[in-house]
């Protein structure tokens, strides 16, 4: 685990104490602020809460483009260095899966807290039910990941936001759509199948455009 | 002379769409600096890469060391400078260091940290610095040190002057000389250069490239004793123009290379001869090649 978040590091912009603990701490509290400043402004809490997720696919979004920005290009990743040494795919798979883990992890977190400060004084009618938070969890994994198979082949940030926003709006359509729909167990079944492929896949295509990036266009 | 060699390359093939990189058999010589001479888009950075090993896209058979080392251990031995998207731009020094002790087995921090104060890099650039951010210079500087403060035996550097100052390409051939000394004849370096007089104390064996070929090659002794330099007067340019090697006229008369063994058919003609720099040969036969016509 510490060689995974040994060679996650080394893709992020920074390994300052500051830019960490912003990186792992401050961001997550900074998109709970978020969500309870939605509240305080009376927002609905189903408002809020899908918010909350919108707000997390933007800024992974943004996060997955620092760290992996065309990495399945052949030409703009950056990679000479790391290439040059015997560890340097190794060290590239495992960097992707930690990203890919921790982003897991921070989404069902911030998720799932945001849950409760969406419902902060809201009445029995308006709370938004505990099962949303794994149906939120899913759609915002779902739509990040989507995202990071796409954007992973551009270094051009614009292209890179364009594609987040138009996810975004999906993931808002789709949330908006379904809402009160009640999901059965094999939509979830689903789901989860899809968002592991999509993992799979985006660690597949990574790798494979590193594989690439030793052959030459022309050829 | 005839020494070990510490990369062996045998019907070496690159194609392109408009250019092919054909090296039929090339050694580098073991302990010794080879200098990799040619005009831009002569396939001298196609060859440090595929030496490298962060090109792949080639037939042909490459032994490194005496053949004995896995790839891992062949990687763990090259330390490689290059341009262009070397290092992740948003890297911090302080990255480079940390991403480098992860990457290399036998970096070594305080090594990296005297390099970089003694190459003066934390001083302008800071360690927060991001690498994009750094001039060519600097980033260049910050290459050299991560690939010598690891124990390597074979350094591959891809133009590592041409970014310097004059300064520090004096301070580059030092350090390249004591990497040299330090590994009592198992070091080697093999670096290409356009700096052909700035790196001419530094290099031991040469080797000229043009249109993806190896046109001449040998110990700069060998090279220097193969051709001499002529010069003349202006009036007796035509008689010796078919005995020359390369010729130029000047205001003075002319100038040029002659092979030693034509040497003979310039007796008689009142002709001054000396040793070139290898600047001047390399100039020479690379006119011999090039399509570019003056």
């Amino acid at each position: 685990m510490k060689q995974y978040s040994k060679s996650y590091h080394v893709f992020l912009p920074s390994s300052q104490p500051i830019a960490l603990l912003t990186f792992y701490i401050l961001y997550p509290l900074g998109v709970l602020c978020f969500t309870y400043f939605l509240r305080c402004l009376t927002m609905f809490s189903f408002i809020c809460f899908g918010a909350t997720g919108a707000m997390l696919i933007i800024v992974e979004g943004l996060f997955d483009y620092i760290a992996f920005a065309g990495i399945q290009s052949r030409k703009d990743n950056n990679l000479e260095y790391i290439k040059t040494s015997a560890k340097g795919k190794q060290i590239i798979c495992q960097g992707m899966k930690m990203a890919a883990w921790k982003r897991i992890l921070t989404i069902g977190v911030v998720v799932s807290i945001s849950l409760f400060i969406s419902n902060i004084g809201a009445t029995k009618k308006e709370e938004v039910p505990y099962y949303m938070i794994f149906r939120i969890i899913i759609l915002v994994c779902l739509t990040v990941q989507a995202a990071s198979c796409i954007t992973r082949y551009f270094s051009n940030i614009y292209l890179c936001i364009g594609v987040n926003y138009v996810l975004l709006t999906l993931y808002s359509i789709v949330g908006f759509a379904t809402w009160n729909m009640h999901y059965d167990v094999w939509v979830y079944i689903i789901l989860i199948g899809v968002l592991v492929g999509l993992l799979v896949l985006n660690q597949k295509l990574s790798m494979k455009g590193v594989e690439a990036s030793y052959y030459d266009q022309s050829n | 002379m005839d020494h070990e060699q510490v990369i062996s390359i045998s019907k070496l093939n690159k194609k392109f769409k408009d250019f092919e990189l054909n090296i039929p058999e090339l050694n580098i010589p073991k302990g010794f600096a080879t200098a990799l001479i040619g005009e831009n888009g002569a396939g001298k950075s196609t060859l440090l890469n595929i030496l490298a090993g962060i090109r792949c896209d080639y037939t042909g058979k490459i032994t490194y060391f005496d053949g004995a080392d896995t790839e891992k251990e062949i990687r763990e031995k090259i330390g490689y400078t290059g341009p262009g998207n070397y290092f992740i731009p948003h890297w911090t020094s302080l990255q480079v260091a940390k991403a480098s002790s992860l990457l290399f087995d036998h970096f070594h921090k305080d090594r990296f940290d005297r390099l970089c104060k003694e190459l003066d890099i934390f001083k302008t650039a800071k360690s927060k610095k991001g690498v994009s951010k750094l001039s060519d210079g600097m980033r260049m500087k910050l290459m050299l040190a991560t690939v010598f403060a690891r124990d390597t035996d074979l350094l591959l550097l891809d133009e590592p002057a041409s970014p310097l100052d004059p300064l520090m390409r004096d301070k580059l051939c030092s350090m390249m000389r004591e990497y040299l000394d330090q590994g009592n004849g198992e070091k080697s370096v093999f670096f290409s250069t356009h700096n052909i007089a700035d790196m001419e104390n530094v290099t031991d064996y040469a080797i000229i490239m043009e249109q993806g070929m190896v046109v001449e090659q040998g110990y700069v002794e060998e090279l220097k004793e193969k051709y001499i330099l002529v010069k003349g007067e202006a009036a007796d340019y035509e008689k010796v123009k078919h005995s020359m090697y390369s010729i130029q006229k000047n205001s003075y008369g002319f100038t040029g290379l002659c092979l030693s063994e034509k040497l003979d058919e310039l007796a008689g003609i009142d002709v001054v001869t000396e040793i070139p720099t290898l600047s001047q040969i390399c100039v020479s036969v690379m006119k011999q090649y090039t399509v570019l016509h003056a």
